[in-house]
C-alpha cells in the first residue's frame, strides 16, 4: 500500500497529525542561560522530565514517558563508551545529538509500519565559559535546532515560537531572573496550550503572540498558581561554579521557595 | 625498407562496477580499523577498573 510514493507522503503526514495531537496535554520545558550556569525547568505530575545525562549535559524532555526514557538510556550509554573509550572532553551534545539520537528518532518517524517515539527532546551543554553554552532540541522527526541563550520544548511550534519571543525580552543574568523568566514562560507556554486545546486547534495552528495582547506577569502567575494545584515545578542546573566534573544538580522545592515570588511558594508547599 | 608489423593491443572485455577486494585477497597490508561499538555489557566492569568514580556516577544517572 505505502509502495506508490502518495500513499507513503500520505502516511508521513498522518503520522504528523497523530503525533501533534499526542504533545497538546504535556508540559512545556524551558532552559535558559544566566550567568554562570545553565536553568532546565518544567512541570509534572510525578514522573521526573529532567534528567543527567553526563558531567556537563542535561536533557529535557515532553511525550510519553516510556519512549523518553530509552532514548534517555540510550543517551547515557552512549555519552560514557565515548568518555571512556575517548576522553569526558569528547562527549558533546552536537555528538550525541548529530550522530546519535537524531538519526534514530528520524528512522522510527520515517518507518511508518512501527511506531514512532512520541518524544521532543532538549538537551544542554554546560560550556566552559558564560555565552559558550549550547541547546539542542530534537523533534520527533528527527529534526534538531542548535541554539546558544535559550531553547524551549512545547506542543507546537508556534507556542514554542511565542514562548521563545517572550524569552528574548527578558533581562537574565542571575539565577534568581533565570528562575523568574523561565516560570512565566513556562506559564505562557502551558497557557497558550490549553488556549489551543479549548479552541479545538488543528496542527498547532494556534493564535500566536503576535495576534493577541501581551500578557502580564500578574496573569502568568496566576495561570502557574492553578497549574500547581495538580503538577508540581521540576527544577534542575548546570553550575559552572560546582566543585569538581559534575555540574547537574536539581533544585529542591524548598529551594526554589526561597527565589520565587510569595504567592507562589504557598502552592508548592 | 622494412615495414615491421605490430599487433593491435586489444583489450578484453572489463566488468563497469568491479567489487572491492575482500580482506583476505588484499594481501599483507595495513586493514582497517574495527570501529564497531564496544561490548557495552562490560562496560560497567571495565569502568569500574579503570575509574570508579565515573562507574558510580554511571550507574546513579542510570539509576541502576
Amino acid at each position: 500500500m505505502y509502495e506508490e510514493p502518495y500513499r507513503w507522503v500520505e502516511a508521513v503526514g498522518n503520522r504528523r497529525q497523530y503525533l501533534d495531537e499526542q504533545f497538546k496535554q504535556g508540559s512545556p520545558v524551558v532552559g535558559v542561560a544566566y550567568e554562570t550556569g545553565i536553568l532546565l525547568m518544567t512541570m509534572n505530575k510525578g514522573t521526573p522530565k529532567l534528567y543527567e545525562v553526563y558531567d556537563r549535559l542535561g536533557l529535557g524532555g515532553m511525550g510519553h514517558p516510556a519512549d523518553l526514557e530509552k532514548l534517555r538510556f540510550n543517551l547515557l550509554e552512549m555519552a560514557h563508551v565515548e568518555g571512556f573509550n575517548r576522553s569526558p572532553s569528547d562527549v558533546t551534545g552536537g555528538r550525541l545529538v548529530k550522530y546519535g539520537i537524531a538519526p534514530v528518532i528520524k528512522q522510527a518517524f520515517e518507518e511508518v509500519f512501527k511506531a514512532p517515539f512520541i518524544v521532543k527532546i532538549l538537551l544542554v551543554e554546560l560550556g566552559q565559559k558564560s555565552g559558550k553554552d549550547s541547546f539542542l532540541t530534537i523533534n520527533y522527526d528527527g529534526t534538531f535546532e542548535e541554539k546558544s541563550r535559550y531553547a524551549v520544548l512545547a506542543a507546537s511550534s508556534a507556542i514554542e515560537q511565542e514562548m521563545t519571543a517572550y524569552l528574548k525580552q527578558q533581562p537574565i543574568a542571575s539565577l534568581e531572573e533565570a528562575i523568574g523568566s523561565a516560570i512565566r514562560t513556562l506559564a505562557l507556554g502551558d497557557r497558550a496550550q490549553r488556549h489551543a486545546l479549548e479552541e479545538g486547534g488543528e496542527h498547532g495552528d494556534v493564535r500566536t503572540g503576535s495576534d493577541q495582547q501581551p500578557v502580564d506577569s500578574e496573569t502568568l502567575y496566576a495561570h502557574m498558581r492553578q497549574c500547581l494545584a495538580d503538577k508540581t515545578i521540576e527544577c534542575a542546573l548546570l553550575d559552572r561554579q560546582m566543585q569538581g566534573p559534575t555540574k547537574y544538580r536539581t533544585i529542591s522545592l524548598d529551594e526554589l521557595g526561597k527565589v520565587l515570588p510569595g504567592h507562589l511558594v504557598t502552592p508548592l508547599t | 625498407m622494412k615495414h615491421i608489423m605490430t599487433l593491435e593491443r586489444r583489450e578484453g572485455p572489463v566488468d563497469p562496477m568491479p567489487k572491492a577486494p575482500r580482506p583476505q585477497e588484499e594481501g599483507g597490508g595495513p586493514r582497517r580499523p574495527d570501529t564497531g561499538s564496544p561490548d557495552k555489557d562490560s562496560l560497567m566492569k571495565r569502568m569500574r577498573k579503570v575509574d570508579p568514580k565515573q562507574a558510580e556516577r554511571y550507574r546513579q544517572r542510570t539509576g541502576e
